[in-house]
């Protein structure tokens, strides 16, 4: 009976992933051996229970299933005179799952033998890289809205931080091919976005990644995409909201999931169509945990805590204090849309083709606090992504060995607009619970879209674009005046829009014996657009634009190989370079200085990693090590003169630098993963990451030279990650915890934008140095795979310690370092769903509800504290100096003026006087300073409606 | 042979739909964030009593022919004037809105043609607005050079120059007062200027005195019945301006008489009668190395005016008593004008004659709603400028 089950030592043998990202279902490949005698078994039937997909071993035992989707299977050998064989195989996408099934003989009938591999499921022996997977099954179960936030399940992944790294530090695969958004990856994160339910797995590396991974300093994260199933049409639809929420929890989310794929007969067998649709309307895009609120007098120091409390206690000027806060954020509105599609089909028993084309468009407006009292004029976001790729995949089995090659071609297209919302369009368009048919317009796009020398040559402002002011409208009236903009527009325009055209060749060869040769290479030309122009209400004001082709290219070989003692050893290789496209003058302050050509620059990165089983732990313990020089063009936003939006969206600007370099770095980890028990393991791993190169963060406004981006930044992270994974029949949970520690000569650590650079290069956390951050997902009843259940659930919880906090006006010492942090944060998400069975009058449907909780313990996560005071409040000092800019001898201002408020009217007299003038000017830089946007998530509470068939 | 529909199709037809009806019933839109609505308008406004909170003065109440708005010339309300400067606003009589400047342009204080804006008025037929422009006032330094004082007795700091030299009667349409306007300039008399021996002989009527010790605008006009015609003052009398003619044509029987009001139905004029007192005086006006000016003053009884009726073409003239600044009903059949300190209502045969009690002390310039409810009028505060008040005439 034992031999008839798997054989545990094997299975570094019998289950062995390999590296390539081919397509975006995975493969199995196996053989198939007598027990007994080791000796082939020819023409033993192999089939993936519940999918059509099935082959015959070969003379040699051998046998190969294409397009498996990724996910655990139970793959059944059988062949007369043998024990049928049942193997748990987790098939993961663009990968080839290697298989060893040894059959037992026995009598004609005996039934079929399941054997257990739940440690196979908890610990990798074979896999190099240190990774996270996510099914697509899991994934609509999460409590998540966007799959970034299933990411952050992974352990060392933070607020879009991996391991330590800045944003922007990692990159992204769709279905094998890279797809970062190479033009403001760091500011904008990657601007594509993928809806869950159009996704069959999430791979999150976070180390180790192999030589066909670039572009990424600290992390890989890769996206399989659905394909339909190839024997029936399935569908579902979701409808989830929160318009039933009581009034404290409604944020005023809708969306609507739409999911349905299937075969496409007539065309051959085997070809398939999946489409997804995902539509979400908000009222309030971002809902913070306070809404919108106005600083508390325990926000601050005991100073302001007495003048809030003089406001307050004041029955004149009490209502001065906080006269607008609301549960939700205002102006705040807008909606998301995602389209995908992709079409399969075998063009022979030997070639695949895929097709897919993604289209995602997020707009909405974007809370701005001195706009916050302007009924006209909003700021506004509209992002957009296109994407459409080919995928032809070819491959050959032969003698034990599987050839492949596959050739991608990809067009990408990416735009983003930030300006002023254009009212006449945006309150007449078409919305249902939120949702826009229509894209957001605003005020002088087609201007601003018009040739750069057309807009030169005419010298006038932005159409539409108003200057910002106004002395009315606001709770404040005339004391407000420059405080908050009750009138005209909010001042800038900027769009870009980058893309490219990419061609991917990829080849590998697999034998049985675990030897995997895999190399290729990868092109792109870029199209790379920017428009930025910070005054628009002024004529002559000049945009900053930029229109270039950068081109990215790379090269890679990659060997894996099973060596003595079951070890896994990867051996990589691999050539980066880039260009930027630019002709620039590099002493931008001698006007008469040539203009030189940019030059491409190479790097090449080895990457070494091995795995194995730890000797005399029977397979239970396993190690990993990987090294590699890991590197990445910077963003090319970097190359231009541009405005940097920080987080509370102001504006600052900086000089571009077309002569930048790679950002680059090398790692270093290694991790050990123990199988406790059949359903617990325990996985440690350490890591080291040397940083170079890294783009300055932060503006120094002396000079020319260092008013412009270099690569002057370095610094380190180490660090130590523990994960726990456990599996019972219902039940699955998966914990993480990271220990990290960020240290580098960063321009942010001791810039001052008064006294200029400080001359000491001396190391510092840098800005995104978290220490400690732990996560737990929990997934149970048919959330974890048990279809008997009719209620599922999935938990997740995340807890972390602060970033530091940069203070300004503090002289930073070696000896000091930063000791301040921001605050702790914690959340905790719950889904809930309870299957009702057959949905009436729809015969083939099922149908269930859900309940969604997010930030369930309803916590005022703090994000960021002002770096002045180290809190979230201003000083007194600057709101009386606020208030002081009211003269005191200002004529009055009587009831009948349109400058007059009552409110600011504190005895009612129908005069605004001086004095009181300055107290409502006091109340309005205090208001002006509201605190909304530094705490994170709102609870949120959603029910859902999801109906399959 | 009837198609036959595919049972997923089916299945998905019924599914859609289903949920479609879900959507609907589930995703009415709840509220959106609703924006900060300012709450500006509590208080008095709108409400019986002091409508105008001005520190400068607000003057020359006017009714728009709708009775939504009330027009007046307020002083110092703009930030960038000076406070002795008027311009003329609308003010919403109801319980939301704030003024509206009706000539902007007149008043930018870079503008040279910048004047002083009084007394506007719209038109019965609501097509067109009157108002008057107070063009350079007198003033004696731009003749005389400034000497030692040598002889003068009493000083001349108390017998200043009389102020009024010259107005323009404008007349614009309603929705933009740059427009297409009309004018009229009037000199008023009293200031004679001798070329020959570079001095100037000054009479100081009694409309001069009125308008330097009150600030009484005498020559406020008062439109015809057929928004076609003016009457005014030039101070010794009136005249009745055709709107666009070239001149205006005198009325008969109106000596001194300053402050006219037309009737509703056009057949009689109200005005006040200044009364002349006899004394004559000779002063030193402006001593220098040559004698300059001399200043011929008359006096006038203070406080003193008769109100009186007169046909347009000055005929049928009647007397009703004591009274200054008359204004009819909108029936035509009542006069309200300023007696004493207080303002007063009285029958055109003038029988009747009362006190209007209810708030109207101290009061001045007063005008009827056109719907009779209510009296405008214009009061000192206790700051000590004019603002304008509004009272209900219905418990009168």
């Amino acid at each position: 009976m034992k031999r008839a089950s798997f054989i545990l030592t094997a299975l570094p043998l019998l289950l062995l992933p390999t590296a390539i990202q081919a397509q975006t279902s995975g493969r199995i490949l196996g053989r198939v051996v007598d027990g007994e005698s080791g000796e082939p078994v020819p023409t033993a039937e192999i089939r993936i229970e519940g999918t059509d997909l099935g082959t015959l071993t070969s003379e040699q035992g051998d046998f190969i299933l294409r397009n498996v989707p990724p996910g655990e299977h139970r793959l059944r050998a059988e062949r007369l005179g043998f024990t049928p064989t049942i193997v748990m195989v987790r098939v993961r996408a663009a990968r080839t799952t290697q298989v060893r099934i040894e059959l037992t003989r026995a009598p004609v009938g005996v039934p079929g033998v399941e054997v257990e591999v739940e440690r196979v499921r908890l610990i990798e022996p074979d896999v190099v890289e240190s990774h996270e997977a996510v099914l697509g099954g899991q994934l609509i179960e999460l409590p998540v809205d966007e799959v970034e936030d299933a990411v952050e399940l992974t352990t060392g992944v933070s607020d879009g931080r991996f391991r330590g790294g800045r944003v922007g530090q990692e990159t992204y695969e769709i279905d094998g091919l890279n797809v970062k958004n190479q033009l403001s990856a760091s500011t904008q994160g990657p601007v594509l976005e993928l809806a869950p339910s159009s996704l069959a797995e999430i791979d999150v590396v976070t180390g180790g990644f192999g030589a066909k991974n670039g572009s990424a300093l600290s992390g890989v994260v890769r996206y399989a995409t659905r394909r339909g199933n190839r024997e029936r049409w399935e569908g579902r639809a979701q409808v989830t909201t929160d318009h039933w929420a009581p009034d404290d929890l409604f944020r005023g989310f809708a969306g609507l999931s739409l999911s349905a794929g299937g075969p496409l007969r007539f065309l051959g067998d085997g070809t398939t169509l999946y489409a997804d649709f995902l539509a979400q309307g908000m009222v309030d895009a971002e809902p913070r945990a306070r809404g919108l609120t106005c600083l508390q007098p325990e926000d601050g120091d005991a100073a302001l805590a007495a003048r809030i409390d003089g406001l307050v206690s004041d029955p004149l000027t009490a209502p001065l204090y906080c006269p607008y806060t609301a549960d939700r954020l205002p102006n705040q509105r807008g909606d998301k849309l995602i389209g995908f599609l992709r079409f399969d089909r075998p063009l022979s028993s030997q070639l695949d083709l895929s097709l897919s084309l993604l289209y995602n468009r997020r707009q909405n407006e974007l809370y701005t606090r001195e706009f916050k009292y302007n009924d006209d004029y909003q700021l506004g976001l509209r992002k957009q992504g296109a994407f459409l790729n080919l995928n032809l995949d070819w491959s050959k089995y032969s003698g034990g060995k599987v050839y492949r090659a596959t050739f991608r071609g990809a067009a990408l297209h990416l735009s983003q607009f930030v300006g002023a919302v254009d009212p006449a369009t945006f309150e007449g368009r078409t919305q249902l619970a939120g949702f826009g048919l229509s894209e957001f317009q605003f005020l002088g796009e087609g201007f601003v879209k018009r040739p750069i020398e057309e807009q030169l040559e005419r010298g006038t402002a932005v159409p539409g674009y108003q200057r910002p002011g106004g002395t009315t409208g606001s709770p404040f009236g005339p004391a407000a005046e420059g405080i908050f903009f009750t009138e005209g527009t909010p001042e800038f325009v900027t769009w870009g829009e980058s893309g490219f055209l990419g061609a991917d060749l990829d080849g590998e060869l697999i034998t049985t014996r675990g030897l995997s040769l895999r190399g290729g290479s990868s092109v792109r030309l870029y199209r790379i657009e920017n428009y930025e122009r910070v005054l628009a209400y002024l004529p002559g004001s000049s945009p900053n634009y930029a229109l270039f082709y950068p081109s990215t290219a790379s090269g890679y070989a990659e060997m894996s190989l099973a060596a003595a003692h079951d070890i896994t050893v990867n051996l990589g290789l691999r050539v980066e370079g880039f260009e930027s496209g630019l002709s620039f003058q590099r002493d931008r302050g001698n006007i008469l200085a040539p203009r030189i050509d940019s030059e491409w620059k190479v790097n090449v990165l080895p990457r070494i990693g091995l795995a194995g089983p730890i000797p005399g732990t029977d397979g239970r313990s396993v190690i990993r090590f990987n090294y590699g020089l890991v590197a990445q063009p910077p963003d090319f936003q970097f190359f231009l003169d541009t405005s940097v939006g920080d987080s509370l969206r102001t504006v600052i600007r900086r000089q571009g630098n077309p002569d930048l370099s790679f950002e680059r770095g090398a790692a270093w980890e290694a991790g050990v993963t123990h199988l406790a028990n059949d359903h617990i393991s325990l996985s440690a791993t350490a890591f080291l990451k040397e940083l170079t190169n890294l783009v300055t963060g932060v503006l120094v406004f002396t000079g020319f030279g260092e008013n412009q981006f270099t690569t002057g930044d370095f610094g380190s992270v180490k660090g130590v990650e523990l994960t726990v994974r456990a599996r019972w029949p219902g039940l699955l949970v998966r914990g993480g915890y990271a220990l990290q520690e960020a240290q580098g000569v960063t321009s942010g650590a001791f810039a001052d934008p008064v006294a200029g650079t400080r001359q000491e290069r001396i190391e510092f956390p840098l800005a995104f140095d978290r220490r400690h951050t732990a996560d737990l997902s929990v997934f149970a009843g048919h959330a974890a795979g048990d279809p008997a259940q009719p209620w599922g659930g999935s938990l997740t919880a995340t807890v972390a310690s602060g970033f530091p906090l940069i203070r300004q006006d503090v002289q930073l010492t070696p000896d000091e370092g930063i000791d301040e942090r921001l605050p702790w944060t914690y959340r905790v998400n719950l889904r809930v769903s309870r299957e009702l069975g057959r949905l009436p009058g729809c015969g083939g449907c099922r149908w269930r509800v859900s309940a969604d909780v997010r930030n369930l313990l309803g916590r005022d996560n703090v994000l960021a504290l002002r770096g002045d005071t180290g809190t979230l409040a201003p000083s007194v000092s600057d709101l009386d100096a606020a208030a002081a800019e009211i003269p005191e001898d200002i004529r009055p201002i009587p009831r009948e003026s349109p400058d007059y408020s009552r409110i600011a009217d504190l005895d009612n007299d129908g005069l605004i006087t001086a004095f009181e003038l300055r107290t409502a000017r006091f109340a309005a830089a205090l208001d002006r300073n509201d605190p909304s946007l530094f705490f994170g998530g709102a609870r949120e509470f959603r029910v859902g409606l999801e109906v399959v068939f | 042979m009837r198609p036959t529909v595919s049972p997923t199709l089916t299945r998905l037809t019924r599914a859609a739909l289903t949920l479609a009806t879900l959507a609907v019933a589930s995703l009415s839109c709840r509220d959106e964030v609703a924006s900060f609505e300012e709450r500006r308008t509590d208080g008095p406004r709108g409400q019986l009593g002091q409508l105008t909170f001005n520190t400068g003065d607000d003057r020359s109440p006017a009714w728009s022919p709708a009775g939504d708005s009330i027009y007046y010339s307020a002083a110092g309300a703009f930030a960038g004037l000076p406070s002795d400067q008027g311009v003329l606003v609308s003010l919403p009589f109801a319980a939301t809105g704030t003024l509206t400047q009706l000539l902007p342009d007149f008043q930018s204080p870079d503008d040279d043609r910048r004047m002083w804006l009084v007394s506007p008025l719209p038109s019965p037929d609501g097509q067109r607005l009157a108002h008057v422009e107070i063009a350079a006032l007198w003033d004696i330094g731009l003749f005389c050079s400034a000497g030692p004082v040598a002889s003068c007795t009493p000083p001349p700091d108390s017998a200043p120059l009389p102020p009024l030299q010259e107005i323009v009667i404008r007349v614009s349409p309603l929705g933009d007062a740059r427009l297409d306007t009309r004018s009229l300039t009037v000199r008023f008399p009293g200031v004679v200027l001798d070329a020959r021996t570079a001095e100037f002989t000054v009479h100081d009527y009694p409309f001069q005195q009125l308008f330097a010790g009150l600030g009484a605008f005498i020559f406020q006009p008062s439109w015809a019945p057929d928004s076609e015609r003016l009457v005014f003052s030039d101070g010794l009398r009136l005249l009745i301006w055709e709107v666009g003619a070239d001149e205006a044509v005198p009325v008969p029987g109106t000596e001194d008489g300053v402050t006219p009001a037309w009737s509703p139905d056009g057949e009689w004029i109200a005005f006040s009668r200044l009364e002349r007192a006899d004394s004559l005086e000779r002063f030193c006006v402006h001593p220098g190395l040559i004698p300059c000016a001399t200043q011929d003053r008359l006096e006038y009884v203070r406080g003193g005016s008769e109100l009186e009726l007169i046909r347009p073409d000055g005929t049928d003239g009647r007397t009703l008593g004591s009274g200054f600044d008359p204004a009819w009903s909108p029936d035509g059949g009542a006069l309200f004008f300023r007696r004493g300190d207080a303002i007063w209502r009285a029958a055109v045969d003038g029988s009747g004659v009362g006190l209007v009690v209810h708030g109207a002390a101290d009061g001045w310039e007063p005008a009827v709603s056109p719907d009779g409810r209510f009296l405008a009028f214009s009061r000192i505060s206790g700051r000590g400028d004019y603002d304008i008040w509004v009272i209900s005439l219905a418990s009168e």
